[in-house]
């Protein structure tokens, strides 16, 4: 908008100073969490507080990823991040193909494409109740599949939705073309609309990663030994009545940020694109 | 130069998969959300009406609407109801306010530097439970980094977190410090998609900024700022990572929501038939509350 | 190489109808254009022959095979897409080539075939190109490469020109007439555009609310309109559409005009159509004037003068000569050619023979 009138200086200034507060305000508790993480036990206590770590250690990952389980938690992490994010995306793109395409008799589309919505706003602590004793029945606490399963759930409604709002954006001729080219309508998807939907593939995809590396409430529930907890679970897990081992969390704590750190990144294009037509479309 | 596609018409089974495509693509995914919404809709339903026995060799018996007239008289619950309720209005509506300035700014000021934007994103993308942490060590009255800055401005320190009129509030601090940053992206996108020919003409009759805003872009970004609240108002209800681990719903259940209630009643109490009572009621409010959001604000179309 | 039949062929969106009991035959080897306003139904008839809508009731013949519950790519039937609908991940040679990939043709017959086609339409330096980098025309073309590059029965054309600039469209349209005579396919083609209707077409099919109005050549169809539809549509500027009410074979309208010899015509709603080019302008206080009013506008088109003319309520365009001179509210006497005027019914709207 390169239209609104050039401001005069003190605006601007003013402007740039917000800017630069919420950018220190932004980074400053991850720097925090980083510096502390690096620190010894009584510099961590230190009164006043050591801005900089005087004697920077590597005491505490090694106490959280060698003597500790840590590194399990982190591998549990990974494995259901990433098998959930599958799931979810190839079933959210199929159907969310099938709604942004087909007809349906009657309202159904509509009432469906809701429906799915409308699994979405269901708080987890409503279902994870059920899914707790349904889990339990089938021997399958503690197990990386039942994580798995209670993500798939959480995270379809919005992979389908997304996926809709993207294939809804391409022009059905181009399948059409396809189909009178010589393909079936699934070979026009696959072909076709698979391909051009790519970015929102990858937007999708690296929102599904996000919310299921970080979820906590969930894992906390399904999960109550070391070989099949998460990340967030042991560092919570730390946090104990007597004692909390800052040291320790905050290594975890900060190992747990850098691979989104990275991620958001390296992906930034997709995301700011993800995010914004996901949330405008619904 | 004609060029033959094999069998005239194709085979039968082509012929069947194409014409039930619609419904085997939809499939899967309705299969997965239905086992997994329906089967615990239902239990929850059956299980408020009952009261189950803590020893599972007896039977459940039935409750009726015991289990939801308790929600009546449950001090506790109206404590958690409160807290849900005072969390999400401060939190959220700070979150927008604050979200909604940065992205103007930035919008106007800083139109490129795309790595800045994603800076200030950051945080809502990282895990709850290391924000927790994060913010339980700057709230840490001996040695945080809150009361070094109280001290040096000449202020009384606060046990922040572990105080019973400020542990709301800095839960509050923590969950605007993670999620202002989602407000900021979905205004900045809204921002972007403003089309320029309205301004020009405002511009033209002499609207003022402050007029333009009011006039132009707050109109065309509602449906932005509409789908971001209920979104955001959506997660706020559901609270739970972060006051698990920052106050543990204390002090003196100060900032103990419906999310830790229900927790506790199922886990520590071992009441699972209340605890599914009271998430009925969440699901019920939550549902109803956003259905009518959304026909408000015609989002539905 | 194949004709297409329709019989008695319905199409229904919920209980809109877009198409209803459509009965055509495009012969082989011709050249049929659909001509309608948009949502007359043109595009769904096209579209069902291709496969893409399905047919509610009625049977669609393609070379004597009933293909209702065929798919399209058994159909054998190429299309072009007003909005060409290329693939844009694709390169101009991998476009073209779509087809033959599908049908797992060799790669070496492929790579020679698109070689071959692309050389025809004029694009063989740009097939490393993505659709993007072209310009309305190369993407026309390319568009066009992909269809005829394996010689289907039928040709389906969506107004494929109507995103080109008005100069373009009028050397593609002659390319396309030229192509289609070379390749002797059968071809439908839809447009709104009545001139590409006039100059492409072996016959031209009038579409108006789901049903054909009049189907025949184009000069049928311009020098005799069976409805009133089918004058007002045709003709650029359009036919003259007079109201008012015969009686014994004198029509008289509000404005003024007068027009006898209709035969023994009688309708008390009747409307007089004229086309411009059949009405003349007559010295002052000629017995030929069928009305005087007064001059509305006068454009020069460099071949011809429109003069319009404003008699009552109604507007009459006139095209008179080029050299024709007149001011703003000039009084003029104009004359309709004799056997030049069609009579029609308002209520009806068929045309009353006389």
């Amino acid at each position: 908008m390169a239209h609104r009138r050039k401001s005069i200086g003190i605006q601007r200034i003013a402007a740039y100073a917000t800017i630069a507060v919420a950018l220190v305000v932004t980074l400053f508790p991850v720097y925090w969490i980083a510096a502390n993480s690096f620190k010894y036990d009584i510099d961590i206590f230190s009164i006043p507080p050591q801005w900089i770590p005087a004697n920077p250690t590597s005491k505490h990952y090694h106490a959280a990823f060698v003597e500790r389980p840590f590194l399990i938690y982190a591998l549990n992490s990974l494995i259901i991040a990433v098998s959930t994010t599958l799931v979810s995306v190839v079933f959210g793109s199929l159907a969310g193909y099938a709604l942004a395409r087909f007809q349906y008799p009657g309202r159904w589309r509509y009432q469906i494409s809701f429906w799915i919505l409308s699994t979405r706003m269901m708080p987890p602590i409503v279902t994870i109740i059920p899914l707790y004793i349904a889990f339990n029945h089938l021997g399958m606490l503690n197990t990386k599949p039942a994580v798995i399963i209670a993500y798939t759930a959480f995270n379809l409604p919005f992979a389908t939705w997304m996926m809709k709002s993207y294939f809804q954006d391409l022009p059905v001729e181009l399948e059409e073309a396809a189909m009178v080219d010589g393909d079936t309508r699934w070979g026009a998807f696959l072909h076709v609309a698979l391909p051009l939907a790519r970015p929102g593939l990858a937007a999708t995809a690296i929102f599904c990663l996000i919310i299921s590396w970080n979820e906590f409430l969930l894992a906390l529930i399904l999960t109550l030994t070391e070989r099949s907890q998460t990340l967030p679970i042991g560092i919570a897990g730390r946090v104990t009545q007597y004692n909390t081992y800052w040291g320790e969390i905050s290594a975890a704590g900060f190992t747990a940020c850098i691979p989104i750190m990275i991620f958001a990144f390296v992906v930034q294009k997709h995301l700011v694109r993800g995010i914004s037509f996901g949330a405008v479309k619904g | 130069m004609t060029v033959s596609i094999g069998a005239k018409f194709g085979n039968s089974f082509e012929r069947w998969f194409e014409r039930h495509l619609r419904v085997l693509m939809l499939a899967p995914a309705m299969l997965v959300l239905l086992t997994l919404t329906i089967f615990p809709s239902i239990y929850m339903i059956i299980a408020a009406a009952t009261r189950i026995s803590p020893n599972p060799d007896l039977p459940w018996q039935f409750a009726g609407a015991d289990n939801f007239l308790r929600l009546l008289t449950d001090e506790q619950f109206h404590v958690g109801l409160w807290n849900t309720m005072v969390f999400t209005v401060f939190a959220v509506g700070t979150e927008f306010l604050l979200g909604l300035g940065l992205a103007l700014l930035l919008d106007r000021y800083i139109r490129r530097l795309n790595f800045l934007k994603t800076i200030l994103m950051l945080p809502m993308m990282l895990p709850p439970v290391a924000v927790a942490i994060t913010w339980k060590l700057i709230y840490e009255p001996q040695f945080g980094v809150l009361n070094e800055i109280m001290f040096r401005l000449g202020l009384p320190l606060q046990a922040w977190a572990g105080d019973v009129r400020l542990a709301m509030f800095s839960v509050i601090v923590a969950d605007v410090w993670q999620w202002t940053p989602f407000m900021f992206l979905l205004m900045l996108a809204g921002l972007a998609s403003l089309p320029d020919e309205p301004y020009e003409a405002a511009a033209i009759d002499g609207a003022s900024a402050w007029r333009q805003f009011w006039d132009l872009t707050l109109p065309f970004l509602k449906p932005v700022i509409a789908i971001a609240l209920l979104l955001r108002i959506m997660d706020a209800l559901r609270l739970f990572d972060l006051v698990f681990i920052l106050t543990g719903g204390g002090p003196a259940d100060r900032t103990k929501t419906l999310s830790l209630y229900i927790y506790q009643v199922a886990y520590r109490f071992a009441d699972p038939s209340y605890a599914a009572a009271i998430s009925l009621f969440v699901l019920f409010t939550t549902v109803a509350f956003s259905t009518w959001f959304i026909k408000r604000m015609r989002l539905a179309d | 190489m194949a004709s297409v039949v329709f019989q008695d062929v319905v199409k229904k969106f919920g209980t809109f109808t877009a198409v209803s009991d459509l009965n055509l035959e495009v012969r082989d080897k011709e050249f049929l254009v659909l001509l309608g306003p948009s949502g007359c139904g043109k595009t769904t008839t096209m579209r069902m022959v291709a496969g893409l809508e399905e047919v509610t009731a009625g049977e669609i013949f393609i070379g004597g095979d009933r293909v209702n519950d065929v798919l399209p790519k058994y159909r054998d039937v190429a299309m072009v897409f007003q909005s060409y609908a290329l693939y844009p991940h694709l390169s101009v040679a991998d476009n073209i080539g779509y087809p033959l990939k599908i049908r797992k043709v060799p790669q070496d017959k492929q790579r020679q075939m698109v070689m071959e086609v692309a050389r025809r339409v004029e694009l063989d330096g740009l097939l490393d190109r993505l659709p993007k980098q072209l310009s309305g025309g190369q993407r026309q073309r390319v568009a066009l490469a992909r269809a005829i590059i394996r010689t289907p029965k039928v040709f389906l054309m969506d107004e494929p020109l109507s995103n080109l600039d008005a100069k373009l469209r009028v050397q593609m349209r002659a390319e396309l007439k030229h192509l289609q005579h070379e390749l002797q396919v059968t071809t439908i083609y839809v447009t709104h555009d009545q001139i590409e209707a006039m100059t492409l077409a072996h016959r031209v099919a009038v579409m108006n609310k789901g049903v054909i109005e009049q189907l025949g050549t184009p000069r049928q169809i311009y020098n005799d309109p069976r409805t009133l539809f089918v004058a007002g549509f045709i003709g650029s500027p359009p036919m003259n559409l007079i109201d008012g009410e015969v009686k014994d074979g004198v029509f008289t309208s509000l404005g003024g005009v007068r027009v006898d010899g209709l035969g023994s015509a009688n309708a008390a709603s009747a409307v007089l159509g004229v086309r411009p080019e059949d009405i003349h302008v007559l010295p002052a206080g000629s017995e030929k004037t069928n009305v005087m009013a007064p001059i509305y506008s006068v454009e020069l088109t460099g071949e011809s003068t429109l003069v319009t003319l404003r008699a009552g309520a109604a507007l009459l365009t006139v095209r008179a000569d080029k050299n024709f001179v007149g001011d703003f509210d000039q009084m003029v006497e104009i004359g309709f050619a004799p056997g030049r005027v069609f009579l029609f019914d308002r209520q009806s709207q068929d045309r009353v023979d006389f």
